[in-house]
């Protein structure tokens, strides 16, 4: 019997084994279910306290994952900054000092700078005394929120890097600062021996061009006695054979003076030494000695040579006449060159400024052909010293390669340009264009008035 | 329709007069002990000789319901008579397990008919997956008819159970019964009571209806933990934990679970309905007080009412329910029968899988740990 239930019974001292039987089996009954609720709240208690330790077991599991997940994590940022070429630091203000948080990467250890010497230190502790009032100087400006860079070294100076700074910016305050850092060791390298080999290229150059001019100097003197006197020997010689000898003579002396003359030109121009001397210039009359100094040659081959004038064509103007000439001349001499039949034609044109009342602004020079053209591919040759189209030209045509290299820094250095048009095997213009002063354009309205 | 309830107890005898019975009966329901049913000079063999016309239907619980009592190893039995209703009967082997959607679909086909309006069915409970079963029985009936029953019972053993036409009953058997004509009226209501509680479990192994592995580790020492000294009495012990089935997204079936057999040597639980892998699943527990409240619940809907004439009540619950509420298991009947009201002939079993539509799923579905009640009638 249930012992609660007998407890209960001994209290009204009703003894079980003295009741009548019916009474028993009520008795028995109800012990039963004395039991039976015992072992229901057993039941209950019992799920209770598993499902409480299936929770905190569930609990704890969870607090380990996530610590594990945590440290994994931690680990893996960790590596990940340490394994880094470059370098990473932090750092804060604390007092008038700044103490870094963190220092990790491989550019850093390179440096010197390990985690032990530099994370909790200030810059003296781990930087020379010039070194670190440098740093701290960048170290303050970043404090005020500005991003900065700048290129530091080590000690030795054998490893050199650009670093970064980028202010974490708070509420109304930056808590700290991140120093990302990269090595630039080798592209300062290759900057110093770019700047050296640019200087040696440089020097080197000048040296070639006043040898030049020295050379072309000393070679000119000889040369006009030559002239001199092959003029003189060419009114003497009667005899007709030794008379073309000396004519032979006469023209190669003329080409080497030609030369000579080109290479002068252009050492003066390299070195900054072309002096122009502007003067009032009566275009038309350049224009047709140009085309006068080159008549014979173009009767000669049967071309025609055609001058074109515009009616609005100023004058006067103020340019150094020799360079004008020596520029239309190179180009109307390639024209003819270049041309076996048909027209070569100069011509000159004026061209305004809408902004400045329609003003006329420049000259136009052109000199256009019907010869054998230039092929794209040589555009980017033409201009160069001693180049021409292609080597067979020197040998078809003759020739130094100088004229429109020469041509074209004479006219840049009256403040033009000169620049071609061109189709193979139908012919060329070549274009120069000569600005005319404003104060210029002024006067020549006063006068035209 | 004539409806008579009665019962009969091994020191008792019935509880009315048999000579008492109408003379003429169509359907005889006997819900008993196997002995009850078995016995050639039993209580169920007198009647079967009583009514040698009527389709005779025996089904082995785990305690039978008539009216207000439950009670063991004896018998009750709703004797029904129609005036309107025809009613046909079929029953099927069924080989095993893996059997179950085709005796569903043998049953739903052999019944088949333009004027059928309801299905009871009544299976064998241990070799039997339920869900397949009902599967099955979906397949072949038309949405506007249902299916409602159970899963017999053998007590809190586990080891036999018994379904049966005439003297035709053995286990593995299930059988049908279809009831036809415009006349014929039926309401069903299932409600169970009991509350989740603890973790979601994943179902991590599992082939059909046995359960090998939650969360990866093995079912059956889940539950021996949550038994504790109740162990020693799985299968049995396992109902005071049945499982709420969710789906793969966790959400809730509506389905319950509830334990058939346990297999130690493969660490395994067999389950009454399917448990597909890769769903969720909570354990669940229940107090006197749900499982009752759960009980009237299921009795709101089928009350019946619209039937002009007399009214049965066919009460299937599930062991259990049985088991939690011990000597106070009469109280979920009484619950139940309140809700009806008086003049409903109440006969039913415990049983190990009630089967009953369920929310949107047209037809049936099984249940557990359930009440579930079929209310019938005839308009006359």
């Amino acid at each position: 019997m249930n012992s609660l239930l007998l407890r209960q019974l001994r209290q009204y001292r009703l003894e079980p084994a003295h009741q009548p039987s019916g009474l028993v089996q009520l008795l028995d009954t109800i012990s039963a279910t004395y039991n039976e609720l015992e072992k229901d709240r057993r039941h209950l208690e019992h799920t209770l306290e598993v499902a409480s330790e299936e929770l905190n077991e569930a609990n704890e599991q969870l607090r380990r994952d996530a610590e594990n997940k945590l440290l994994r994590l931690s680990l893996y940022y960790q590596k990940t900054l340490e394994g880094q070429q470059g370098m990473i630091l932090c750092f804060r203000k604390e007092g008038n000092e700044f103490v870094h948080t963190l220092c990790r990467g491989q550019l850093a250890r390179r440096l010197g700078w390990t985690a032990e010497r530099v994370e909790g230190k200030k810059l003296g502790a781990f930087l020379p005394p010039d070194t670190a009032d440098a740093l701290r100087t960048i170290y303050e400006r970043a404090w005020t929120g500005e991003e900065c860079t700048f290129e530091g070294q080590s000690t030795d100076g054998a490893i050199a890097y650009l670093a970064r700074l980028q202010p974490r910016l708070g509420e109304d305050a930056v808590p700290e600062v991140i120093l990302s850092g990269v090595e630039i060791t080798d592209r300062k390298r290759a900057e110093v021996e770019l700047l050296a080999a640019k200087e040696r290229a440089e020097s080197a150059d000048r040296s070639k061009s006043e040898f030049l001019a020295v050379m072309s100097h000393e070679i000119r003197t000889p040369l006009n006695a030559i002239v001199g006197f092959t003029h003189l020997l060419s009114e003497a010689i009667r005899d007709e054979e030794q008379a073309m000898w000396v004519k032979t003579i006469d023209e190669s002396t003329r080409v080497l003076q030609t030369l000579i003359n080109d290479i002068l030109d252009f050492s003066k121009i390299e070195e900054g030494l072309l002096d122009l001397v502007p003067e009032p210039v009566r275009v038309t009359e350049v224009m047709q000695s140009v085309i006068a100094l080159f008549r014979p040659a173009a009767d000669d081959k049967s071309i025609a040579l055609e001058l074109r004038l515009d009616a609005a064509l100023p004058k006067v103007i103020q340019a150094d006449p020799m360079r004008v000439k020596q520029i239309l001349s190179n180009l109307v001499s390639n024209a003819l060159k270049f041309t076996h039949q048909g027209t070569v034609c100069l011509a000159a044109a004026v061209g305004r400024s809408p902004d400045l009342d329609n003003a006329a602004t420049e000259i136009l020079f052109s000199v256009s052909d019907t010869g054998i053209g230039i092929p794209e591919s040589a555009r980017h040759r033409l201009f160069r010293l001693f180049t021409q189209v292609d080597s067979s030209t020197t040998r078809n045509y003759g020739g130094t390669g100088l004229g429109l290299a020469i041509s074209r820094r004479l006219a840049r250095a009256m403040g033009g340009e000169l620049d071609y048009t061109s189709e193979a095997g139908k012919g060329s213009v070549f274009t120069f264009t000569l600005p005319i002063a404003i104060e210029q354009v002024a006067d020549r309205r006063v006068l035209a008035s | 329709m004539i409806a008579n309830s009665l019962s009969w107890k091994a020191n008792a005898g019935w509880s009315q007069p048999v000579a008492d019975l109408p003379a003429a009966a169509d359907l005889l329901l006997c819900f008993g002990s196997a002995e009850a049913l078995e016995a050639s000079n039993g209580p169920a063999a007198e009647l079967r000789r009583r009514y040698p016309k009527a389709i005779s239907v025996s089904c082995s619980t785990a305690g039978e319901i008539c009216s207000g009592s439950v009670s063991d190893d004896g018998l009750a039995v709703l004797v029904l008579g129609f005036g309107h209703t025809r009613v046909r009967s079929i029953s099927t082997a069924v080989g095993s397990s893996a059997d179950s959607e085709r005796a569903g679909a043998a049953i739903g086909r052999g019944l088949l008919h333009p004027d059928l309006r309801h299905v009871l069915v009544l299976s064998d409970g241990l070799a039997i997956n339920g869900s397949s079963l009902t599967a099955g029985l979906r397949g072949v009936l038309p949405p506007h008819v249902p299916a409602t029953g159970g899963l017999a019972g053998d007590g809190a053993r586990f080891r036999r159970t018994l379904v049966g036409l005439g003297d035709k009953l053995g286990p593995n058997q299930v059988v049908g019964i279809g009831f036809y004509g415009p006349a014929f009226r039926a309401e069903h209501g299932s409600a169970g009571g009991w509350r989740a509680f603890g973790p979601k479990r994943r179902v991590t192994h599992a082939e059909a209806n046995v359960l090998y592995t939650l969360d990866d580790k093995p079912a059956l020492a889940l539950y021996k933990r949550y038994l504790g000294d109740r162990a020693d009495e799985l299968p049995g012990a396992g109902l005071l934990f049945p499982l709420q089935l969710l789906s793969d997204s966790s959400e809730e079936t509506g389905l319950v679970r509830t334990i058939l057999a346990v297999d130690e040597e493969k660490q395994s639980l067999t389950f009454a309905g399917d448990l597909p892998m890769g769903h969720y699943v909570r354990l669940m527990k229940a107090g006197h007080d749900a499982l009752v409240e759960g009980a009237r619940t299921a009795a709101e809907t089928p009350t019946g009412s619209k039937i002009k004439g007399p009214r049965a009540a066919i009460l299937v619950s599930c062991v259990g329910r049985k088991l939690v509420l011990g000597r106070r298991v009469e109280e979920e009947v009484e619950a139940v029968l309140q809700q009806l009201g008086k003049g409903v002939d109440a006969v039913g079993f415990y049983s190990y899988g009630e089967i009953c539509p369920s929310g949107l799923t047209h037809g049936c579905e099984l249940h557990n740990q359930t009440m579930t009640l079929t209310v019938i009638g005839e308009d006359e």
